[in-house]
């Protein structure tokens, strides 16, 4: 009996052995890898915005993958490993700026009523900060245009002033936002929307 | 006779394993590659962004100059393959950062200007 568990035990071990043979050890840099990639690739702004930089990636983890399996060198392994790893957060940051950009691009900026007195089309001095705040994202992002829509109540009508860079709409009381027969919604409809157009688009929506 | 022979090999077998070691050819691509990666990289404002990330592909591209001047033009490629990929996610974070404070930045701004109509509406 003792001899027979003995017999169990040493088959067990034969057994594990040989899986170990059958395939080469596992490397940690290359585990690393796979999971970074499969997790990335599972996301779905990854995958919508990035996949060629992810295509990328997975052609680093096959190819260290592939060393892996013929059993070569271990810092070759390594090596497309981390190349795989670095391409697979490049991935993940391009797909997020590219998410962030595309929410900047829709971003209106409703300037509201504050920022005139009625029958006035001269900006409040209480507004310049917040003017100085949009003037200071298009400092930074000249390459971006912005679209200024300047809108009236229906008992007058406004102005604004432009820039090479910034094009201006005067939609006077044609796109009501409230009701024109109450000071309240009057107070609304006299507004200011900045809006930050998709640069592919611009055009398009420029000549409406 | 038989210990000759095996003796042979080894010598057929190290200068085989010699000769493609010095056939490795000098990295040129490779190395021009990192060099604009890390350019693109400070272009991309790496310097304020993504310090950590721009560092760590200087020190490779250095560590990669200095293998080329040893002739160990496998790890020179190794070495700069790694820079590129390294300058190339400095510039990836940055461009990323610096989306991520556009957004917050109008994001803030029309907040506070919630606030003030909110304020005004109620005064």
């Amino acid at each position: 009996m003792k001899k027979l568990v003995i017999n169990a035990m040493l088959l067990t071990s034969i057994v594990a052995l040989s899986a170990c043979s059958g395939a080469p050890k596992k490397i940690d840099s290359l585990e690393k890898a796979r999971t970074a990639y499969n997790k990335a690739s599972n996301k779905e702004i990854v995958a919508k915005h990035a996949a060629s930089e992810l295509d990328d990636a997975r052609s680093s983890l096959s190819h260290a993958d592939k060393i892996w399996r013929n059993d070569g060198k271990v810092r070759h392994i390594n090596h497309y490993a981390y190349i795989a790893s670095q391409k697979v957060q490049i991935a993940e940051l391009i797909a997020q700026r590219k998410e962030d950009d595309a929410t900047a691009r829709g971003i209106v900026a409703t300037l509201g009523d504050v920022l005139f007195d009625s029958g006035k089309a001269r900006l409040k001095e209480s507004s310049m900060g917040n003017i100085q705040k949009v003037a200071n994202f298009m400092t930074s992002y000249p390459e971006r245009s912005a679209v200024v829509e300047g809108h009236t109540d229906s008992m007058g009508d406004d102005d604004f002033n432009y820039d090479l860079r910034i094009t201006t709409r005067n939609l006077g009381e044609s796109v009501p936002v409230a009701d024109n027969n109450t000071r309240e919604g009057r107070q609304q409809n006299r507004r200011v929307e900045v809006i930050f157009p998709d640069l592919g688009h611009q055009i398009s929506e420029l000549s409406e | 006779m038989v210990i000759k022979k095996w003796k042979l090999c080894l010598i057929a077998a190290s200068s085989i394993a010699l000769g493609a070691c010095s056939s490795a050819p000098k990295p040129e691509t490779e190395i021009a590659l990192s060099n604009s990666a890390l350019e693109n990289a400070e272009v991309a404002g790496a310097q304020k962004y993504a310090p950590i990330e721009l560092r760590k592909a200087k020190e490779k591209q250095g560590q990669a100059d200095l293998a080329v001047a040893d002739e160990k033009y496998d790890s020179a490629k190794h070495l700069s393959e790694q820079a590129a990929v390294d300058a190339e996610l400095a510039k990836a974070k940055s461009e990323a950062e610096k989306s991520r404070l556009a957004v917050k930045e109008v994001e803030d701004s029309i907040d506070l200007i919630r606030t003030e109509l909110k304020r005004s509406a109620n005064q």
